[in-house]
């Protein structure tokens, strides 16, 4: 009981030194109100253009040749298998996918009508779609020679990943937003557990009854309360919570205890209030390249899953931009899990360690 | 006398290879004012640490309020009370706020700090910001907040560093009043005056070590030296006499010629003045330690 209320007070003295901290109050403002403008400003439409990858590096030449036609040629990568094409698609490393029979040529010049499957991300535009019907034409046309009648392969087309038309850059950066919100709150929890170490007040609150665990868990308890609620206001006006808000919120908090753990380790790192703040950017910045890579589907590298906040990214996005359920982010959020309990306890070890140092 | 407050038995304590406390020996007893007194890295902060229990002892026992060697540490810290010598009060809150945040980590549900800042003389700036106080008013927040548990133990460190003769005098009074209420008072200061006026006994601490501790008189008469210090006129109208010119001597009063001397002097028709002198806490530090307190 008595402990309770020693951690009560800590708790409500912190947050009256947020709302009293002139550097935190202006981290929010700023946070708050440029992302949602941002949001807002940028444009709801999507951008012309998308990435081709052709299974068949037999019908390279042809392609080349299609693509020396065109005024703006599409980037074409080849792959050797199916599989190899499908796995690009669901990555989002490629826009399209088109993959030809191997016996195609055989056929067309047979007159036999070939099948050639299509895969798509969820986001490309239906007008692209026809696009790569008329390639899809066009091939068939170049491999029978031009020679007429050619029997037309049969085109099947399937969407990798929940179909949800296309998705404008703005929705696509609601990842980003909430993950910067996320750092700048981070930031300024840092700035305010360094004051209270040059300021030695936490040495004023390890000689009462107080424990070292209230203070940390104090801190933590805060942190991740104030970085979890910017963030879910930043979504909540950006309308980021897609179908499945529950999951956006618990991606959120784990987000905010990711951070929170970051900002203990600045904040007990730092001399001074600007060696808080580079330590904290230089943890964040590595933390925020998910976040940008989310921008652009299909071009997160293999390494950049390993980050600690590509669960956070990758959940939020498949979740408020493609519908995604539990189910298919659970694997994502039990990764970003692991790394919130390791950046939670090394958060703790160094601001436990300061303390005891005081 | 009864059960010490605090007992403190051959406690070392080393920073990696350096010994910053070897073999310290003392006790305070409830209502006793000790002051704990040497220059800047003689093991007093740390001697003070060890006693809070924010760092435990290499070797050796500590004994404070029946709890060995920091013990039950929350039911330590419910009875004592620290004054730093940082003023690390939280700027952004008011003084009235900084004790009521204090007073609720001790639990204590029926605080009255306007009481408490009346005490200290700030019930008028209570509402303010501690930003806005001055370093005495600081000062006297800070007494404040180490009185706030009504502490069985009270460390203060420098407690009237920096401050007007009329606050610093307002702070001993409170000092003194607390130890006759029981208060073991723990002082460790550079302000030898200080440590004179106020304590019942003082420890001089040097490297680590307790070179001496007793009664200020007691060491003054065990390791001073008394004496007088005359002035003279010497302007008596000779030649090369500057006028207003005053001759000082010092006459030790430890020597069998001292009855003599002092007869002597006190005929003189040129004496101005005649004083008693004995020798300061400082000057028995010197003699001891062989550095002085800076």
């Amino acid at each position: 009981m008595r402990r309770a209320a020693a951690f009560a007070a800590i708790l409500r003295k912190d947050l009256l030194l947020m709302t009293r901290d002139g550097m935190f109050i202006a981290l929010t403002v700023l946070a708050i109100t440029t992302f949602v403008a941002l949001y807002y400003l940028l444009p709801s439409e999507v951008q012309p253009g998308f990435t081709l990858g052709v299974r068949g590096p037999e019908l390279q030449p042809i392609f080349e040749q299609l693509v020396a036609e065109q005024e703006e040629p599409v980037p074409i990568v080849f792959h050797e298998e199916e599989e190899a094409l499908f796995g690009a698609v669901e990555r989002r490393e490629i826009d399209v996918g088109i993959s030809f029979p191997h016996a195609m040529l055989e056929a067309i010049r047979a007159g036999e009508r070939a099948t050639v499957t299509v895969y798509v991300t969820p986001a490309l535009p239906v007008e692209y779609r026809d696009a790569v019907h008329t390639i899809v034409r066009e091939i068939a046309f170049a491999l029978a020679g031009y020679e007429l009648p050619v029997t037309e392969p049969d085109e099947q087309t399937v969407i990798v990943g929940p179909d949800v038309g296309p998705v404008p850059l703005r929705d696509r950066m609601r990842p980003l937003y909430a993950f910067m919100v996320l750092i700048m709150e981070a930031i300024a929890l840092g700035a305010l557990i360094s004051a209270e170490i040059q300021q030695k007040t936490l040495s004023a609150i390890v000689v009462t009854p107080a424990r070292t665990s209230d203070v940390l868990l104090s801190k933590g308890v805060l942190g991740t309360f104030v970085a979890f609620t910017e963030a879910a206001i930043v979504l909540f006006i950006i309308r980021g919570f897609g179908p499945s808000p529950g999951l956006v919120l618990f991606a959120l908090v784990l987000g905010a205890m990711l951070v929170t753990g970051v900002a203990m380790i600045a904040g007990s790192a730092g001399k001074d209030l600007w060696s808080t703040m580079v330590i904290g950017i230089v943890m964040l910045i590595p933390l925020a390249i998910p976040a940008f890579s989310s921008l652009f589907p299909g071009t997160t590298a293999g390494w950049v899953r390993v980050i600690p906040s590509y669960g956070l990214v990758s959940a939020i996005s498949a979740a408020s931009i493609y519908g995604a359920g539990w189910a298919d982010v659970a694997a994502d959020l039990a990764v970003l899990a692991g790394w919130v309990v390791a950046f939670a306890l090394a958060g703790i070890a160094v601001l436990r360690r300061r303390i005891r140092a005081l | 006398m009864g059960m010490s407050a605090i007992e403190v038995d051959g406690v070392r304590y080393s920073y990696g290879r350096t010994l910053a406390v070897d073999g310290v020996t003392f006790s305070v007893s409830p209502g006793e004012i000790v002051g704990f007194l040497g220059p800047n890295g003689a093991g007093k902060s740390t001697t003070v640490k060890i006693l809070t229990g924010m760092l435990a002892p290499d070797d050796g026992s500590v004994r404070m309020l029946g709890h060995e060697n920091g013990g039950n540490r929350v039911e330590l810290h419910r009875r004592i009370g620290v004054c730093f010598e940082e003023k690390n009060l939280y700027a952004e809150m008011t003084g009235r706020e900084n004790l009521q945040f204090f007073s609720r980590l001790f639990g204590l549900r029926r605080y009255d700090t306007t009481a408490a800042l009346r005490r200290v003389g700030l019930a008028e700036r209570g509402d303010d910001r501690v930003k806005r106080y001055s370093k005495g008013m600081r000062q006297r927040l800070m007494v404040a907040r180490a009185l706030v548990n009504t502490p069985d133990v009270i460390f203060l460190d420098e407690p009237t560093d920096g401050l007007d003769p009329v606050s610093a005098r307002a702070i001993r009074g409170l000092i003194r009043e607390e130890a006759e209420r029981g208060a073991a008072v723990f002082l460790t200061t550079h302000d030898m005056n200080e440590a004179d006026q106020l304590s019942d006994r003082v420890a001089f601490i040097n490297e680590g070590r307790i070179v001496a501790m007793d009664a200020p008189e007691n060491l003054k008469i065990e390791h001073g030296r008394r004496s007088v210090r005359v002035r003279l006129r010497v302007n008596n109208g000779a030649a090369g006499d500057k006028p207003g010119g005053v001759d000082e001597q010092v006459y030790d009063l430890g020597t069998q010629e001292a009855g003599e001397l002092l007869k002597r002097v006190a005929d003189d028709p040129r004496l101005l003045t005649i004083h008693t002198e004995e020798a300061s806490l400082e000057d028995i530090f010197i003699k001891l330690t062989g550095r002085g307190l800076a």
